[in-house]
């Protein structure tokens, strides 16, 4: 189980590298993060929508309401210039901070 | 049967009852929630199973509203409290004024308090301006200069010998011009009359008439009505008049040209009507060119004035004239007599009007300063009941700046309030203050942009000042701490309130005990037996026609039998003060430069006066003699050093003549004054052309009849002179003047600083009170009276009074000391007057002290208790 601050600091990133290619509204988000992570990361809906009302708040997304095929309404939710750039720098940072493991961890299993 | 679209409608009901959700949102949940159950359903769940899954999983609808409420927070930037919201700012106007509703009592005192120290400054700074402003219209003000005499006592002289002026100029080319002010109304009976073509003579007497230089009006840049300033001197017969006293004679008719005849015997044309605003220090009715070049007169009696080159170096000139009175005067005065000069700028409050000035301005902002501390005190001390408030505003998300914003908003609009009463105030307190000061100050005449500017920066110094303490000290409360007890404000700041409210009855106390010391010496001199009677003694102007014929209008007076002596002089006896040098005595110090009052008058006077003799007699008609004799007084006896006085040989100006009696000392009405050795003559060279008034004593029945007769008599030897009379202790009375005018401004001060005061004190006796809510609670219900409550309450203030009088009490005696000091005569200090200051300031305090205590002694203990 990834703990919950884990999951709070990794939601930016994720969501920004998944709408990074293509629009996508709250339920596709959130299956989407389920099948690529296998259900590690506990998302609940009550989670993100504030949160992603928060990143449009931060202007890294826009947001439009679409009429789906049965006639439902759905917010989509598009990335910003701002938010790809946001994007690219928080990959850089969680690289450094791989990297970092990665070293420390090579170095813990090269001293045993 | 579960039916999934009413679940659903209920569960957005819930969502919706939430604030912090906006309709999309909650749309949006929906949707998803939706797709949701859609996908569980397909995955092979009940419609039921899978809406139960969901809604779980999202948690309930204050959680989501709480994690939306969050997001939303702290997405807001901080810039986002500082926003000026009008809809908050009516709402502030709003709790203002409520609050000022809810604590009337407190608030208009504080008000008013703020409103009287306003206008009292307000007041102040007219007065100040106005005596700052003096002269400064003069185009030629840089250069012109009153020449000053110091004496080798350290006295600053304004006048100078008539002869300096005229030999100064012929010899330093640095004086472009100078004129000499020659008061000739001062010496001598000063009468104009006009002759209409049509119509009746009009005649008065005029007491200010000078004599000037030709220079005058090149130094002097009054603005002219009619005429030209440049010509207008140029003839010896010319007159100027300044336009109210033209007004007298020509009416609203142009003067210039005009014949207007002086004393009845010389014709005067009319050159010019001057107009001198009222801030000029000198302003003449009459000026007159000054025929006499008085080059050979070093005596010393009017101002004289010089205009400097603009090329002259100041600092330079002063030095080479500082000696100048050794090297000019025939016979050089003994000690170091130093010549200097005084811009013109400076001359009405270069001899001792400045200290005044200072006073005031001290004055003025020791008040504004207390009425500050005051709003401050009384702001903080209700800062518990506004605790809640503040704590509510700050949970609904206030920031500081918009707290502070808001308090000093408040006392902004408190000072601006008080600002409009007190231009009320002030325009019902100007009257008072022009008769008080002579002046005409107006406040609408007054305002200029910068005085209005700068009565805009006091209200916004005097809102801020009052305002920022109260707005931080409220507004840097942690919310959480404002809801809990109104003890959490119990603080050491309660130290700044005792001083400064001991400081403020320090104060008052003191303005008590010198208002009290003012009165006491005010009755002292009135109660003092002056050594003469001025009582039913008519005091006539005297005329050159009188002078014709005073001995057969004496006679044909004393034929009536209410008329008990008649008699003429220079001056009233108990108000003149003229003095000379010009005595030599049998046995005098060759080196002593004496200096001795004289009296230039008639037989009869002391009788009139009924002054009394120590020795010899008085001058008599029967003996021809006695125009060369002389009376003095018991001083000049011990002053001369003779023993035996009666019969010593006395020279006056020169004139030698023998001592006949010695009048007892006598006081001048203004006790300022000390007694000097004086001596008096009848000497018809002094005499004849110094003369002007005629004193008679007259029976008290019957004085309108009197007054008739003597106004009948005098018709009839002078019929081309106007009748003036007056009777003396009316006179006398006005000879108080300047003391009594000190009372009244200590008084009204001393007023102000105990309102002022009490406020201080208020403020701090409901802080006090609040403070102690519960225990008085407490006492009351375990039985305590209300006076012991009362007595509880109120003790620690009386030791605050005590300490501010024992504080007071030096500052008193050493100013009162000093102010009486210049009295030759005058009262102790009486201990007994600081007890009295002490006593008022304590009943003055009382009335809060007790007003709080017994208000929250007879309140409901119930009550008490429950405030929280």
């Amino acid at each position: 189980m990834i703990s919950k601050n884990l999951v709070a600091a990794s939601t930016k990133p994720i969501i920004l590298a998944l709408l990074y290619k293509e629009e996508s509204y709250g339920y596709q988000i959130l299956q989407r993060i389920r099948r690529v992570t296998g259900g590690k990361l506990a998302w609940s809906s009550a989670m993100l929508y504030p949160f992603l009302q928060r990143l449009e708040k931060e202007g890294f997304v826009k947001s439009k309401w679409k009429i789906s095929g049965t006639g439902r309404m759905r917010k989509y939710y598009v990335i910003t210039e701002r938010g790809r750039k946001e994007c690219v720098a928080e990959k850089e940072r969680w690289l450094s901070v791989h990297d970092a493991l990665q070293s420390f961890w090579a170095a813990a299993e090269s001293s045993d | 049967m579960f039916d999934l679209e009413k679940a659903v409608r209920a569960w957005v009901r819930e969502l919706r009852s939430n604030p912090s959700l906006e309709e999309a949102s909650i749309t949006e949940l929906e949707e998803s929630l939706r797709d949701d159950v859609q996908g569980l359903v397909e995955s092979g769940l009940s419609e039921e199973q899978a809406f139960r899954q969901v809604t779980a999983e999202m948690g309930r609808p204050e959680d989501i509203g709480a994690e939306f409420h969050r997001a939303s927070a702290s997405g807001r930037s901080s810039g986002w409290a500082r926003r000026f919201m009008p809809a908050l700012a009516r709402d502030y106007i709003r709790v203002a004024v409520r609050k000022f509703e809810s604590q009337k009592f407190g608030s208009l005192i504080n008000l008013t308090g703020l409103a009287a120290v306003l206008a009292v400054c307000i007041l102040i700074s007219l007065w100040v301006r106005d005596e700052l402003s003096y002269d400064k219209f003069l185009v030629n003000r840089d250069r012109l200069y009153l020449l000053t005499i110091e004496h080798p006592n350290g006295i600053l002289d304004p006048n100078v010998p008539y002869a300096l002026a005229p030999a100064l100029t012929r010899d330093y080319p640095e004086i472009q011009l100078f004129t000499r002010i020659y008061d000739l109304g001062a010496l001598a009976t000063c009468s104009f009359s006009y002759q209409p073509e049509n119509g009746p003579k009009v005649m008065a007497y005029e007491d200010s008439v000078n004599l000037v230089d030709p220079g005058f009006f090149s130094m002097f840049s009054f603005p002219f009505v009619s005429g030209d300033p440049a010509t207008a001197l140029g003839s010896p017969n010319a007159v100027v008049i300044r336009d109210e006293a033209a007004r007298r004679y020509f009416g609203d008719g142009d003067p210039v040209g005009r014949r207007l005849t002086f004393n009845n015997r010389r014709d005067l044309v009319v050159t010019g009507v001057m107009h001198i605003a009222r801030n000029a220090h000198i302003r003449p009715d009459f000026v007159i060119p000054l025929s006499d070049p008085l080059s050979g007169d070093w005596n010393w009696r009017d101002p004289s004035y010089i205009l400097l080159d603009p090329s002259a170096s100041l600092p330079s000139f002063r030095e080479k004239i500082e000696g100048s009175l050794k090297t000019y005067m025939p016979q050089p005065l003994p000690g170091t007599f130093k010549v200097g000069l005084l811009p013109v700028t400076k001359v009405h409050l270069g001899f001792g009007g400045l200290t005044y000035v200072n006073v005031f301005s001290l004055i003025a902002v020791i008040i504004l300063a207390i009425a500050c501390v005051n709003y401050i005190n009384l702001a903080t001390a209700r800062a518990g009941s506004r605790s809640r408030e503040v704590g509510l505003r700050k949970v609904m998300g206030a920031g500081r700046t918009q707290l502070v914003q808001q308090f000093i908003g408040e006392a902004l609009v408190t000072t601006a309030l008080a600002f409009v009463l007190a231009l009320g105030l002030v325009v019902l307190l100007l009257p008072f203050l022009n008769r008080l000061t002579g002046k005409a100050l107006s406040l609408s005449s007054g305002i200029d942009p910068l005085f209005a500017a700068y009565l805009l920066g006091l209200v916004v110094l005097v809102g801020v000042a009052a305002g920022s303490y109260p707005a931080f000290f409220l507004s840097a409360r942690r919310p959480v701490e404002a809801f809990r007890t109104v003890a959490g404000f119990r603080s050491k700041r309660s130290a700044f309130r005792v001083v400064s409210v001991v400081g403020q009855f320090a104060i008052s106390a003191m303005l008590i005990a010198c208002t009290l010391s003012v009165f006491r010496q005010l009755q002292f001199v009135r109660n003092r037996p002056l050594g003469l009677v001025a009582d039913q003694v008519l005091k006539v102007r005297y005329n050159p026609s009188l002078l014709r014929h005073f001995e057969s209008f004496k006679q044909d007076l004393l034929q009536n039998p209410r008329v008990l002596n008649v008699t003429r002089s220079q001056a009233v006896p108990f108000d003149e003060d003229y003095k000379t040098g010009g005595v030599e005595w049998d046995g005098k110090d060759p080196a002593l430069m004496p200096l001795v009052r004289y009296s230039l008058m008639d037989v009869d006077l002391f009788e009139t006066f009924g002054m009394e003799f120590a020795a010899g007699r008085g001058f008599s008609a029967a003996e021809a003699g006695d125009r060369l004799n002389y009376v003095i007084n018991e001083k000049a006896a011990a002053y001369m050093g003779l023993n035996e006085p009666v019969g010593a040989r006395l020279k006056l100006w020169g004139q030698e003549g023998r001592i006949i009696g010695v009048v007892k000392d006598f006081h001048h009405v203004s006790l300022h004054r000390e007694i000097l050795p004086q001596v008096f003559t009848i000497n018809p060279r002094f005499t004849a052309n110094a003369i002007r008034f005629i004193f008679i004593k007259v029976v008290p029945a019957g004085l309108a009849p009197t007054l008739r007769a003597v106004r009948d008599t005098a018709a009839k030897y002078a019929p081309d002179y106007p009748f003036e009379a007056a009777f003396l202790d009316k006179g006398a009375a006005s000879l108080y003047g300047s003391e009594k005018r000190l009372g009244s401004i200590f008084t009204a001060f001393a007023l102000l600083a105990v309102i002022i005061s009490c406020l201080g004190i208020l403020g701090l006796a409901a802080y006090s009170v609040e403070q102690r809510t519960k225990e008085i609670g407490v006492r009351k219900v375990l039985g305590s009276t209300v006076p012991a409550i009362v007595a509880r309450i109120s003790r620690p203030f009386w030791f605050w009074i005590l300490a501010a009088n024992l504080l007071a009490w030096p500052f008193a005696y050493f100013a009162m000391r000093k102010w009486l000091r210049a009295f030759a005569y005058r009262t102790d200090l009486d201990f007994g007057l600081f007890v009295m200051a002490g006593l008022l300031t304590g009943i003055a305090a009382a009335l809060p002290v007790v007003y709080q205590s017994l208000k929250a002694a007879l309140a409901d203990p119930i009550k008490a208790l429950r405030y929280e």
